[in-house]
């Protein structure tokens, strides 16, 4: 579940109860709100700063053992007993003061069980708050191997590649067979539509509908396309969203990009388990600076972070492990070197520039006024600039075929791409005029006109109604038909002065007939909604009327109620989220009275019965005691008492200033005890 | 974040190609630095394309330019960061270059290099089986006949190998250029020509040499040629394309140089001259009885001491004389080319066995510098007869395009073009003989076919030079006669498809400087609707790449039919 999801679910006042707790107090005092400090870095930072050592112990050990996994509450506990010094009660303290804060939440699953997790989207942030990974950039000797190691080939940025996916989409159409699943040819150019390698996609072992029909490629674009709104399923039909596309495709590219860093993560950090640890410190890293990721993998060994180790890059488990440097690069955001040594390979990696790391990463571009984002050439050749809006590369690739696509990108009008732009309801007068405003209003070259008379002139000239209405563009070209000697016959009625009727068993024939003739008439026949002539949704004539003014928006994608392509590994969100006042918080004072109030109040020396007493107490409230030994006050956590013979013993964690120690002792081994009751007593 | 300077004229991508736009401040000064290691691709419109490739890089190291340098220019002209990619190739691919070196020691063939470098050869079998002995991790002793298919294999494992082994001088020839050619004009190497002949005989060393210069249709190949040859001042072996070329090189060389009718040879159908320079074709070199016999020609290489090999239009180098080639490698070699684009993928043997690139100029300087003369390209669309169009509309497509192509109504535009333009030298070039004989009945013009004997062509020439027939028709012969006077107006009538060759070879024709007034005129008349609009289109393409442009006249039916009634009155 991610903030948004978590912003709907809530109530206004219990989003603003979170910013009441303490540590964001800081954030309060900047104005901000909740949604916002939680994955904001500096609020996140200060916020940590506030925690009290039980919260900030209990939810260092849950990232680090199960990184952005959730996890039941009990296992949970377990383990941060395990892994801390804290005492169950100190541990179930530092839950709730997470809970409060909204830091955590907590989930009930069907048999009752609960379920502890940080909103996905804030896991990056306070990961690498709570454990910042200091790698430093490859120094001069480092950067003389990526000379010699093999460069990974060059991405587009995920939103173009997309981009093209959904172009082919819209161009292929949205019929589904009899299965319920795109048509395999759609399939097919669906999954040659991006540049991405699909071993990494895979490595995170997703699972996936239609799996024998779809490869994980197209369930990926598909999943995309659902979760930003654009594609919607109803009655075993899909239908583009235009309002949202075209939301979509006018978003200004930095931003779009953030959306689907954002997107991806929330879809690939559960799945990626403990490597999510190498994610959030990829995600730290500066763009445009050389790093190592074997000192990376080397520095989340050093912090301890489960799951670091198995994935070093010389280890026997790479091929199996999520690779997130493969991803990142397939996704266009980094550049990768691989470099061979004597360890094994070695990866390099940079995020690029245009990488969505931080939440404002915007192109600065420096230019004259003025200038349109494409410019055409006499050839037919189109050279688009890095910052077109992708209302026009929408309708490029449509009615051009990409040549290349990198820092600029170049397309080429052909005969075949304007047969096809035609089919799709754009007209030569259109495209002109949509070229020419890209262009900034410059004229186009007359060459380009003249393909453009040319290759319209024949294609879609005649269209077919269902009604079996043979249709002709102007009077010449009913002429023409009319004196046609071999298609006159099979004209039933002429209706007015553009129109035949034609039996509909001859559809067919006129058909190619009028190919031999070299009119060849539009493809698709006219089926009486305008609106289905158009399949591939017109998004620039709108663009234009606003000026071509890229926007922002806030993070848009779904990741929930639609149907969706990809199975989440945790769906969350369908669990009943678990309303704070609910919890238990700390002791009850009723079991408080229940012993004498200088068992918590003062240090004394008991009978070695007492002090047995005093321990099962703690034992069974998992609290721990304060012990005077040797003149010297500690705090110590029992874990089991030992019965021996008449004698016993206690074995727990003795929290010394230095570091916690295992120990066991016997009655004798102490002077003077007290209970400590986490949230009634000052922590020790 | 990305910083995007928009004001910069270059574009570089990750595979190496790099988009010159020519409207930015800087264009020019880029385009001066892109043609030092890029080869041009394209130059339509504003964008040009050029590309990076290993050929190119080494052939800009051989020049003596660094990674550093190419670097650093694309990165202060370029409005993108540069992509790693590209700054890694270029590193990789410029800093194999000078590595390797082959000389000569006591009459040993060396192969020197770092010792990295020779560590990886070791590993290819290919290249192992020339050496007969390592004399240290860093010089191996090769077999003494391997230096050209050794250079081979090395450019094509991507190791670019410096020559130095040097050559021999050849049998000395007593040769001087002319400084008033035999018909009585002044003659001079113009600058860019004598600095093509300087780079590459490189003041003899054995730097030089061996390489390849490329100049623009009309700029003066041969003379270069002919330049390099006085130079050196030894018997030289020309080969070149056709029988007409041969005939041409033959006619510069004793107008331009001392050499006498006896000093040169023509080897080609019925000639077999053996002489100090000879002038063969490669159609003759590589003939041969039967498919597996021997190609007997080829003895031509060893029949004198050559001290010069001229390959003239490198790139339509036939497979068996790069063959050849490898074995002559202490010969010095020059080749001549328009573009060292070779559709067969051979440029790296012509890199490897010829030598690098030692001088390059641009079709566009070449016009701004008036070496060539700026033409005019203009489509005029002819309307079909309206009786004809029924008979149109019922062929077949082979059909319809000769039926746009030999339409009668052309022929009226050709009348007023040639009013138009009178007294200008004219051609008129046709694809079909019956439109031809028709043109030239209507006009009172000449025609010259494929089937006029050479001693009639020869006579229509010289009348057409002198000035006295100003318009010569044509016929496809034009495409190969390279003999064919220079002309100032071309009109096309039809064509053979879409062959984007073709149109650029008869532009080609009115190329040659025209002295005051350098201007040409290529009009290409085409029917308007008809299947001859889309491979008139397709023709034209070549020419739009190169950075030409085709304005576009589109002539109405109804004012083409007030001529025509005009004119009918006029005759009655």
């Amino acid at each position: 579940m991610n903030i948004q999801q978590l912003t709907v679910k809530l109530p206004q006042e219990r989003l603003e109860q979170f910013m009441l707790a303490s540590i964001w107090k800081f954030a309060l005092l900047k104005g901000m709100s909740w949604p916002t400090a939680i994955c904001n870095t500096q609020a996140v930072q200060e916020a940590v700063q506030l925690l009290t050592p039980y919260a900030s112990d209990v939810l260092k050990a849950m990232l680090r053992e199960f990184a952005a996994v959730p996890i039941e509450e009990d296992r949970l506990l377990k383990e941060a007993r395990l892994r801390t010094a804290l005492s169950g009660a100190e541990c179930q303290l530092g839950i709730d003061e997470l809970l409060e804060a909204g830091v955590l939440f907590a989930v009930r699953k069907v048999w009752g069980e609960q379920l502890l997790f940080i909103p996905i989207d804030c896991f990056p942030v306070w990961q690498q708050t709570l454990f910042p990974c200091a790698v430093r950039p490859l120094s001069s000797s480092g950067k003389e191997r990526l000379m010699s190691g093999t460069i990974r080939p060059f991405c587009r940025p995920l939103g173009r590649q997309l981009l093209s996916a959904f172009s082919v989409l819209a161009q292929s159409g949205l019929e589904l067979t009899a299965k319920g699943v795109l048509a395999k040819k759609t399939i097919a150019k669906l999954a040659q539509a991006v540049d991405w390698d699909e071993l990494p996609l895979s490595s995170f072992r997703l699972k996936w509908s239609s799996r024998d029909h779809y490869p994980l490629t197209v369930a990926f674009i598909l999943e995309a396309a659902t979760a930003f709104g654009l594609l919607h399923q109803a009655e075993g039909k899909l239908f583009w969203d235009e309002d949202e596309l075209n939301n979509w495709l006018k978003l200004e590219n930095g931003n779009r990009e953030q959306q689907l860093r954002g997107w991806c993560l929330e879809l690939l950090l559960h799945a990626g388990k403990s490597s999510s640890h190498i994610a959030a410190a990829l995600c730290a890293l500066q763009p445009g600076l050389w790093y190592s990721k074997r000192e990376l993998i080397e520095q989340l060994n050093e912090a301890n972070l489960n799951g670091a180790n198995s994935h070093s890059p010389v280890s026997s488990e790479e091929s199996s492990a999520p690779d997130w440097c493969g991803l990142f690069h397939s996704l266009g955001w980094l550049e990768l070197v691989d470099s061979k040594d004597s360890l094994g390979v070695e990866q390099l990696i940079r995020w690029k520039g245009i990488s969505p790391l931080h939440e404002h990463n915007h192109n600065i571009v420096l230019s004259n006024q003025g200038e349109g984002y494409i410019s055409v050439q006499p050839n037919g050749e189109i050279i688009v600039q890095s910052d077109c809006p992708f209302s026009i590369r929408w309708e490029l690739e449509l009615i051009a075929k990409r040549i290349s696509d990198e820092q600029a990108a170049v397309y080429r009008l052909e005969a075949a791409s304007i047969s096809r732009a035609l089919e799709h309801g754009r007209t030569r007068a259109f495209i002109q005029s949509f070229l020419q405003k890209s262009a900034g209003d410059s004229a186009i070259p007359a060459a380009v006109q003249a393909l453009l008379e040319l290759w319209s002139s024949r294609s879609c000239r005649t269209t077919f109604a269902e009604v079996m209405l043979l249709r002709c563009d102007n009077e010449q070209m009913a002429a023409y038909i009319e004196n046609d000697l071999s298609i006159e016959p099979l004209l039933m009625q002429k209706l007015g002065s553009l129109d035949f009727i034609v039996e509909k068993s001859h559809v067919q024939l006129v058909r190619s007939l009028l190919q031999q003739a070299g009119y060849p008439p539009r493809k698709a026949v006219q089926a009486g909604l305008d609106k289905e002539q158009n399949s591939y949704p017109l998004i620039v004539e709108d663009v234009f009327e606003q000026h071509l003014v890229p926007h922002t928006s806030k993070l848009r994608y779904n990741m929930s109620s639609k149907p969706t392509y990809i199975y989440e590994e945790q769906p969350l969100h369908h669990f009943e989220l678990i309303a704070l006042p609910d919890r238990n918080k700390g002791i009850p004072l009723s079991r408080l009275e229940s012993v004498p109030a200088m068992w918590t109040k003062q240090l004394r020396a008991y009978h070695h019965s007492t002090r047995k007493e005093l321990m099962e107490h703690a034992l069974e409230w998992q609290t721990p005691v304060q012990l005077c030994i040797e003149q010297k006050l500690q705090s110590f956590v029992p874990d089991l008492i030992e019965q021996q013979g008449s004698g016993w013993a206690v074995v727990g964690l003795l929290r010394d200033e230095h570091s916690p120690n295992r120990i066991r002792l016997t009655p004798d081994m102490w002077d003077e005890m007290r209970l400590i009751i986490p949230g009634h007593t000052e922590p020790i | 974040m990305m910083i995007v300077l928009k004001d910069r004229p270059l574009i570089v991508q990750s595979d190496l190609i790099v988009l010159l736009d020519e409207s930015k401040p800087l264009a020019t000064q880029a385009r001066e630095k892109l043609i030092l290691f890029t080869d041009a691709v394209k130059r339509a419109g504003s964008v040009h394309t050029y590309r990076m490739t290993a050929l190119s890089l080494w052939n800009a190291a051989a020049a003596g330019i660094t990674a550093d340098d190419i670097i650093l220019w694309l990165t202060e002209l370029g409005q993108y960061e540069l992509p790693f990619q590209t700054e890694a190739s270029i590193r990789k691919l410029i800093g194999r270059y000078g590595k390797l070196r082959i000389t000569l020691d006591d009459d040993k063939l060396l192969l020197q290099g770092d010792s990295s470098i020779m560590a990886e050869l070791s590993l290819y079998p290919s290249i192992m089986k020339w050496i007969v002995n390592c004399l240290d991790p860093m010089v191996w002793e090769l077999q003494n006949s391997c230096r050209g298919f050794f250079k081979q294999e090395l450019t094509r494992l991507g190791y670019p190998v410096i020559d130095l082994a040097g050559y021999h001088i050849g049998e000395m020839l007593s040769v001087k250029l002319r400084t008033t050619s035999a018909r009585n004009r002044k003659f001079e190497l113009r600058d860019y020509q004598q600095a093509a002949v300087d780079l590459f005989y490189k003041e003899g060393t054995v730097q030089g040499g061996s390489g390849v210069i490329v100049l623009p249709c009309g700029a003066g190949k041969t003379i270069v040629g002919i330049a390099a040859l006085t130079r050196l001042s030894s018997a030289t072996l020309i080969l070149t394309s056709n029988s007409t070329s041969v005939k041409q090189w033959k006619d510069e060389l004793l107008d331009k140089t001392t050499l006498t009718d006896s000093d040169v040879g023509q080897y080609c159908g019925a000639l077999k001259q053996v002489r100090p320079v000879t002038i063969a074709t490669y159609t003759i070199l590589t003939h041969r009885k039967s498919k597996e016999g021997l190609f007997s020609h080829m003895k031509l290489f060893s029949e004198r001491d050559w001290g010069l090999i001229i390959y003239d239009e490198v790139h339509l180098l036939p497979a068996p004389v790069f063959r050849m080639t490898a074995d002559i490698q202490a010969t010095r070699r020059l080749g001549l080319t328009a573009t060292l684009v070779r559709e067969d993928g051979c440029a790296e043997d012509v890199y490897s066995l010829i030598g690098p690139k030692q001088f390059d100029m641009q079709w566009k300087a070449a016009e701004a510098g008036l070496h060539i003369a700026a033409v005019a390209c203009t489509e005029i669309r002819v309307p079909l007869l309206k009786e004809k169009q029924p008979l149109y509309k019922e062929s077949t497509a082979r059909a319809k395009l000769r039926l746009a192509a030999e339409n009668p109504r052309k022929i009226e535009v050709v009348k007023e073009l040639l009013r138009k333009h009178a007294g200008k030298p004219t051609l008129i070039i046709g694809q079909y003989l019956k439109q031809l004989h028709e043109v030239a009945e209507a006009l009172g013009a000449p025609l010259l076919t494929g089937e006029i004997p050479q001693k009639e062509r020869q006579q229509l020439y010289d009348r057409f030079i002198s000035g006295d027939i100003s318009v010569l028709i044509v016929s496809k012969v034009a495409n190969f006669a390279v003999d064919l006077p220079d002309a100032s107006v071309a009109i096309q009538l039809s064509g053979s498809f879409g062959s984007r060759q073709e149109e650029a070879q008869r532009i080609g024709r009115l190329l040659r400087p025209k002295g005051e007034s350098n201007y040409a005129w290529f009009y290409t008349l085409v029917t308007d609707e008809t299947k001859e609009t889309e491979f008139a289109m397709r023709r034209q393409l070549f020419m739009l790449e190169q950075g030409y442009h085709y304005d576009r006249q589109i002539i109405s039916d109804r004012s083409m039919c007030a001529e025509e009634c005009a004119e009918e009155a006029a005759a009655l």
